[in-house]
This record gives C-alpha cells, sequence and structure tokens, in this order.
C-alpha cells in the first residue's frame, strides 16, 4: 500500500516539473487548436494516471479553402434558375432539388469540418497520441512512447505558413509507427521545443528512477 | 397493361424522381454513417461541448430524411 503512495507521489511530482517547465499556453474552448494542460479533453486509451500536456489540431486557417468552396456552393441555386433543363423543371421538382442541393453543401461542409475537428495531436506525459480522421469510413489512432521519440524535424514553408505562423512537425519513433506527423499545428517551434523537453525530462526521470 | 405499354408510360419527370429519391436514399445512408462516426469519434476523445458536433451529426441526418420524405410525398 505504501509503494503505491510513494508511486502516486512521483508522479505528481513530475506532472508538477512539467507543468512549471511549459506553463499553461492556448485558449480552453471547443474550436482551439493549441492548448496546454486543458482542463477537459480526454482520450479513450489514457491511463488514469495520464495527463494531456498539449492538444493540438490544425491552424483554423486551413478550413478557409472549404468554407469559401461552401458559399460558392451555397449561391448556386440562384443561378441554376436560369438554365435548362431546372428551368424547365416544375416548381416542385426545383424546390425539392434545391432542398437537396442545400443538404448535400452541409454534408461537405460537416464532413469537411469533422476532418479537421478530428485530426487531433496529443501529447502527454508518457506519450504522444496522432489521432488521425481522413474520411467518415477511415479513422486511426496511433500512439509511440516518449521515450521512443528519436528525431524531430520541424518545416515551415509558404506565405500563408509564414503569415499565420504555423508549420508541420514530424516525430520519427522506434515505435510500430515510425513517423508521427503533426501537420498544420500552430506554434511548430514550440511544439518541438516541448518535445524536446518532454524527452528530456523523461530521460532525466529514467536517470532518477522515477520512471511509471 | 404490358411491359412495353409500362415502359411507354414512363416520363422524363417519372426519370428524375427515380434519380433524386435514389441519391437521397444513398445521401440518408451516407448522413447516418456520418452521425455515428461523430458518436464514434467523440468517445474516442472526449472534449467539453462536443455535445455541439454530435448535435450537428444528427441534424444532417434529420435533414436528410425529412428531404427523402419530401421527395417521396411531393413529387
Amino acid at each position: 500500500m505504501a509503494e503505491i503512495y510513494k508511486a502516486k507521489a512521483k508522479f505528481s511530482e513530475s506532472v508538477t516539473a512539467i507543468k512549471k517547465l511549459i506553463g499553461k499556453m492556448g485558449s480552453d474552448n471547443l474550436l482551439t487548436s493549441f492548448i496546454s494542460f486543458p482542463n477537459s479533453i480526454y482520450f479513450e486509451t489514457q491511463d488514469d494516471e495520464e495527463t494531456v500536456v498539449l492538444f493540438l489540431r490544425q491552424h483554423p486557417i486551413v478550413n478557409l479553402k472549404w468554407i469559401v468552396m461552401a458559399i460558392v456552393m451555397l449561391t448556386l441555386p440562384s443561378v441554376f434558375i436560369f438554365f435548362p433543363p431546372y428551368s424547365s423543371l416544375p416548381a416542385n421538382f426545383q424546390f425539392v432539388i434545391t432542398l437537396g442541393w442545400y443538404m448535400f453543401v452541409f454534408g461537405y461542409s460537416l464532413a469537411k469540418f469533422m476532418n479537421w475537428f478530428f485530426n487531433i495531436y496529443l501529447l502527454t506525459d508518457e506519450r504522444v497520441v496522432d489521432v488521425d480522421f481522413q474520411n467518415i469510413f477511415f479513422r486511426k489512432i496511433s500512439t509511440a512512447k516518449t521515450e521512443e521519440i528519436q528525431d524531430i524535424n520541424i518545416q515551415s514553408s509558404g506565405s500563408f505558413e509564414t503569415f499565420f505562423g504555423y508549420g508541420s512537425v514530424f516525430i520519427q519513433t522506434a515505435a510500430e509507427v515510425s513517423q508521427f506527423e503533426f501537420i498544420s499545428v500552430p506554434n511548430p517551434d514550440r511544439v518541438g521545443k516541448i518535445i524536446n523537453q518532454m524527452i528530456d525530462l523523461e530521460e532525466q526521470e529514467k536517470i532518477e528512477g522515477r520512471v511509471k | 397493361m404490358d411491359a412495353l405499354g409500362i415502359i411507354g408510360a414512363i416520363t422524363f419527370l417519372d426519370i428524375v424522381k427515380f434519380l433524386i429519391v435514389t441519391l437521397l436514399i444513398v445521401y440518408s445512408v451516407f448522413a447516418l454513417l456520418m452521425m455515428r462516426q461523430v458518436a464514434a469519434m467523440t468517445k474516442a476523445v472526449t472534449m467539453r461541448d462536443d455535445f455541439v458536433i454530435r448535435l450537428l451529426g444528427i441534424l444532417n441526418f434529420a435533414f436528410a430524411i425529412v428531404v427523402l420524405l419530401l421527395s417521396i410525398f411531393i413529387l
């Protein structure tokens, strides 16, 4: 029993050390794309004593393309009306087709939004978690322990990425998934620095015998 | 009425109606899958206020069913 308390004390000690090192960053709302130590984010395979250190999503600006596309698509029924065969159809057919089109645009926007919303990158005090959501038929959750991280590459290229301050972080690991790609995340330099700090801390814990 | 008579009685609007209803059935299945996937994803990663996204999935499916029923009854 005493050993459990000792282990818990060591665990809280290591989380406190990470909190001290990284601090609180980002805003805690549903659409956030960068936050450290979020209060209300949990994932299915999270251990009881595991803490989410960093929660990342793609920068919101990546949604601009599909938002513009959806707006253009919304205006199309007002153009259809001038062209056959749509213009030659009875009013009830035109009504259903228009309603169906708006429904399709809503579905398209929702699918694109979900693609952004559920593509999540997590960094916990123990591992890296990559939640991939490519389309409604495909989802993948990959994890690698912090001690398995071998190399980190940060890439920010292009005018948009430079202007809005986002980029990609590539993490090479010795785990089954050899590369984790945090694509178009805000503050990639800070993310890289945090991962490095986590690796250093993990090594320090190993030396001090505080590894869980 | 023989088979040729039935085929001959099919109008352009009947074909359009058939296509619309078929497309809407396919879309409804897609919307149902999307709703199920949203539920699975919100279970995989739990966030505060994520009921909003679940609600959007349900709304999309409900919208698809309403449009499907509407197309069956008013066309």
